[in-house]
């Protein structure tokens, strides 16, 4: 059973597209199915290849103007899809509604529909035929075209004057009633007529004279060799110039299974014919027996010199072994689909092909050979190559947009983007416009080039709101132009009216808007190709991707450029604020310290030595906001030098005795001394946190441990107390920025001592850690790279 | 007596160093900007500079390194203060020495007297 009767017995079996998958799947005409909201089911693979724009994740059919059809004046065909749209909605079989895929061309689809109903769901499942045709371009020929319409119908086209002598008599007529044209011209109409329906002429004549027509009359007449056929008649009056009656046109359609199967085959065989791939059927030897022009295509060979030959004339002698597997298979009963392989063309060169095999039977059923149809996949191997090469660039991109929160700047985050979309679609030079807002709010325009020079751009300003620019800056949508000098967009503005002197040769022509997330219209990537009809529909949608993929790596990188600028400006801000802050401080313990030496009442001494030390205090804090604020913004540097810390600690722990009244240091620092490879300054700043800390949170405690050992290539110091002690939870929170233990209301801190404590650890390639019990106490202890 | 110029824009500051260094017998000359400094400067040869980094119109760094291009002026001592700058830098520029505030009297009064004498 040919896939065609199968699907003119409709569907009722529960996988319903499953089934017309394997009928539709490799017939060689685009076939698409849809539902009655326009929902497409299904598209055969031919169909794919044709329209691979359109997919059953396409919108609904009813929803737009989805096939882009043109009428022959490149007019978009809106009513007409509309009338391919309304046969979904009133539920009409459409026939040969004809479409142009290209205005330049005149091929296009004759578009024809057939309803199926399936019994199951009661639904209506439209399937849509899209068969190639082709017009002659010669005009002023519609004469010759009505001829040969006439002349190439399968339906009987006779003319016949008054009397019903017989003036003209087409192929159709050959073949419905089996008679030449020369021996019927001139014999009268009544040898077609069968004895019991001689009367029907008489009324037939009757209303052509009357001047109206006859439709669809179903009636029979007589063959050449006097069988009885079942017809249906159309007959219309004939005037001549002064619109006088003089005959009558008279169309007969044989309604008979005969001819319905005669004009399927050659239907068919039609299809085989045009179809792009190659079909070629063989026998069981492997000999050539049938070859259609696609294939004469696809292999180089005319059918007149393959047909007998050997199949293996197509297979390079290092494959040859699979024909013996595919034979196996086709005696076997079985099919083979998409197998892909290497075939042989006649001038040697091997291709890549995917082929798919079915077995051929005789009318007993029995195998005789196999029907073959071999497809060139070397564009398909290619575009997957491309693809897989998108992939990577896509990935790439993405890479870089995750890069950019740390190094990227826009700059060069926006070459990479112009460069590799430059790249991908294939265009000659690519350039990258994009709107930037200064500080002062000032919107500037800036670009990257790709494929050319800057300075071959730099005179000519920036685009702007030209109509050829309009549609890009404004966001609407990417412009794909196979030759923008054509377009009527071009030249619309003075002073240059296109394109500036001196301005690189542009005629293929694709503009891509780049928006954010948010919607905004961050800048538009401009392609161009001094040839005509570079950018395709592919391009069109890499490109579409790319530019989205590029706009998050913009808002990404701007959003970087923004907290950049904004830390550059907090530090800008610390470091004034620590300069306002420290010279008043400086002022303020200067006149203490006068007054400290100049006082001798014990009272006002006392007072003024504690005023002096909340003044260091104030201090302290100003320098830990100072060192986060340099930590968040990277720049706490460090000045690394061999220093003895053994010596550092003890100096420490001179004056610690003599600040600290209310608890004693006791200190394990070793004989010898300890060199590690640090900033002296900054460790200091570590211990005296530590210590002070120590002091700080024990407040009933009397003791505070300091020591100092070395393990392998690294010094250890360990403060040790006797306090409140750290939960392990609060232990591990204990380094973070603002921590401030639930223990410790009442102690005074803004929760950054131990946070710069184990930056600047960290910073030296040294460990800081905790070991705490709460009630017990804590110890605090780092290691150092030991000096080198 | 020994001539010191005071630049330091703060005048509470400014009053105070004057105050401590005219009660140890130096003769000190205050200017509040970079501007008036270095119309002075031009025709005098003090024994020291003090001057603060951060000037309303001006830099102490840039000041610093002007006089030590200057073949003439080369020779005077110049004590840098800050309250945040990197130490490494006064020393880059030729500075004597780097004061960090706030800092204590009695570091003002060594430094001063480690330079001048």
């Amino acid at each position: 059973m040919s896939p065609i009767d199968n699907l003119k017995q409709g569907f009722a079996s529960k996988n319903i597209i499953l089934g017309f998958d394997q009928v539709l799947r490799d017939v060689p005409i685009p076939i698409l199915l849809c539902d009655e909201k326009g929902i497409i089911l299904y598209t055969n693979s031919l169909f794919q290849k044709k329209f691979p724009a359109i997919s059953e994740n396409s919108p609904s059919i009813l929803e737009g103007n989805i096939f882009n059809l043109h009428d022959l004046s490149g007019k978009l065909l809106e009513p007409d899809e509309l009338e391919f749209r309304n046969s979904i909605i009133q539920k009409q079989e459409i026939k040969s509604l004809k479409y142009y895929r290209d205005h330049t061309t005149t091929a296009g689809y004759s578009i024809s529909s057939r309803i199926h109903t399936s019994e199951e769901s009661e639904q209506l499942i439209f399937q849509f035929t899209f068969l190639r045709f082709k017009n002659s371009k010669n005009k002023g020929v519609k004469k010759g075209t009505l001829s040969a319409i006439v002349n190439s119908s399968s339906d009987a086209i006779i003319s016949k004057d008054l009397e019903g002598t017989i003036t003209s008599w087409n192929r159709g007529a050959e073949k419905i009633f089996g008679y030449a044209e020369k021996e019927i011209l001139g014999k009268n109409i009544g040898i077609l007529i069968p004895e019991a329906r001689r009367q029907e002429e008489r009324i037939i004549m009757d209303t052509i004279k009357s001047g109206r027509s006859l439709l669809n009359f179903e009636t029979s007449r007589l063959r050449k060799n006097g069988q009885e056929i079942p017809l249906s008649l159309t007959v219309s009056p004939i005037k001549d110039e002064f619109g006088t009656i003089i005959g009558a046109s008279k169309v007969s359609r044989d309604v008979s299974d005969r001819l319905i199967n005669e004009e399927k085959q050659a239907r068919l065989s039609a299809i085989v014919e045009s179809s792009d791939d190659a079909i070629i059927s063989k026998n069981l030897n492997g000999t050539i027996n049938s070859w259609n022009s696609g294939a004469e295509r696809l292999f180089g060979y005319t059918e007149a010199e393959i047909l007998g030959k050997s199949i293996t004339l197509l297979i390079p002698k290092n494959r040859l072994g699979e024909e013996k597997e595919i034979l196996k298979k086709i005696q076997a009963g079985k099919r083979i689909s998409h197998f892909e392989t290497v075939r042989l063309t006649k001038q040697g060169e091997e291709v890549p092909v995917s082929v798919s095999l079915s077995p051929l039977k005789n009318s007993q059923g029995k195998i005789t050979g196999a029907s073959k149809i071999v497809r060139n996949i070397e564009e398909q191997i290619k575009s997957q190559e491309k693809i897989k090469s998108y992939v990577e660039k896509l990935r790439i991109l993405n890479s870089i947009g995750k890069d950019i929160s740390s190094k990227l700047d826009l700059e060069t985050v926006l070459q990479k983007v112009t460069d590799a979309t430059t790249e991908l679609s294939g265009a000659k030079f690519g350039a990258f416009f994009y709107n930037q807002e200064t500080e002062g709010g000032e919107s500037m325009m800036l670009y990257t080039l790709s494929g050319a020079p800057k300075d071959m751009f730099e005179k000519f300003g920036m685009p702007r709101h030209t109509p050829v620019f309009q549609p890009t800056f404004s966001g609407q949508g990417v412009v794909r132009v196979a030759d923008i000098k054509t377009d009527k967009r071009y030249a619309q503005n003075a002073p240059h009216k296109g394109m500036p002197q001196g301005h690189l040769d542009v005629s293929s022509y694709m503009p891509v808007p780049v928006i954010s997330n948010s919607g905004v219209v961050i800048g538009g990537l401009i392609f161009g190709h001094p040839e005509k009809g570079v950018f395709q529909k592919e391009h069109e949608v890499m490109v579409r991707n790319i530019a989205a993929q590029a706009a998050v790596a913009l808002d990404n990188s701007q959003l970087f450029e923004r907290v950049k600028s904004l830390s550059e400006k907090k530090d800008e801000f610390i470091a004034l604020a620590s300069h306002e802050l420290k010279t008043p401080l400086t002022t303020i313990k200067g006149y203490l310290q006068i007054l400290e030496k100049k006082i001798e009442e014990p009272m006002s001494k006392r007072f003024l030595t504690k005023t002096l030390d909340q003044a260091n205090r104030l201090n302290t804090l100003i320098d830990d906001l100072l060192n986060m604020s340099r930590i968040e913004a990277g720049k706490l540097e460090f000045n690394y030098q061999n220093f003895d810390i053994r010596d550092m600690l003890m100096d420490m722990s001179e004056t610690f005795d003599y600040s600290e009244s209310t608890h004693q240091l006791i200190t394990e620092l070793g004989d010898e001394p300890v060199i590690v490879f640090g900033d002296s300054q900054r460790i200091e700043q570590v211990v005296n946190n530590l210590l002070s800390n120590a002091v700080k949170y024990s407040p009933l405690a009397e003791t505070v441990y300091l020591k100092l050992t070395t393990e392998g290539n690294k010094a250890s110091v360990c403060v040790q107390d006797e306090g409140l002690g750290l939960t392990p939870e609060q232990q591990q929170k204990v380094f973070s920025r603002f921590y401030r233990a639930e223990s410790t209301k009442g102690i005074n801190g803004l929760g950054l001592g131990l946070y710069l404590t184990k930056q600047i650890i960290d910073g030296h390639h040294g460990e800081l850690n905790v070991k705490s019990e709460v009630g017990k106490g804590s110890e605090f202890f780092f290691s150092l790279p030991l000096g080198r | 007596m020994k001539k010191i110029f005071l630049v330091e824009d703060d005048h509470s500051l400014r009053d105070l160093i004057s105050f401590l260094l005219t009660d140890n017998d130096y003769d000190v000359e205050a200017f509040a900007n970079a501007t008036s400094f270095e119309k002075k400067i031009k025709d005098s040869y003090p024994d020291l500079i003090l001057m603060d980094i951060m000037l309303p119109d001006g830099n102490g760094v840039k000041l610093c390194e002007a006089l030590k291009q200057n073949e003439d002026k080369k020779e005077i001592p110049v004590l840098l203060m800050s309250a945040h700058a990197d130490p490494k830098i006064a020393n880059e520029s030729g500075a004597c020495d780097f004061l960090k505030k706030p800092f204590d009297i009695d570091e003002l009064y060594s430094c001063v007297q480690k330079y001048v004498s």
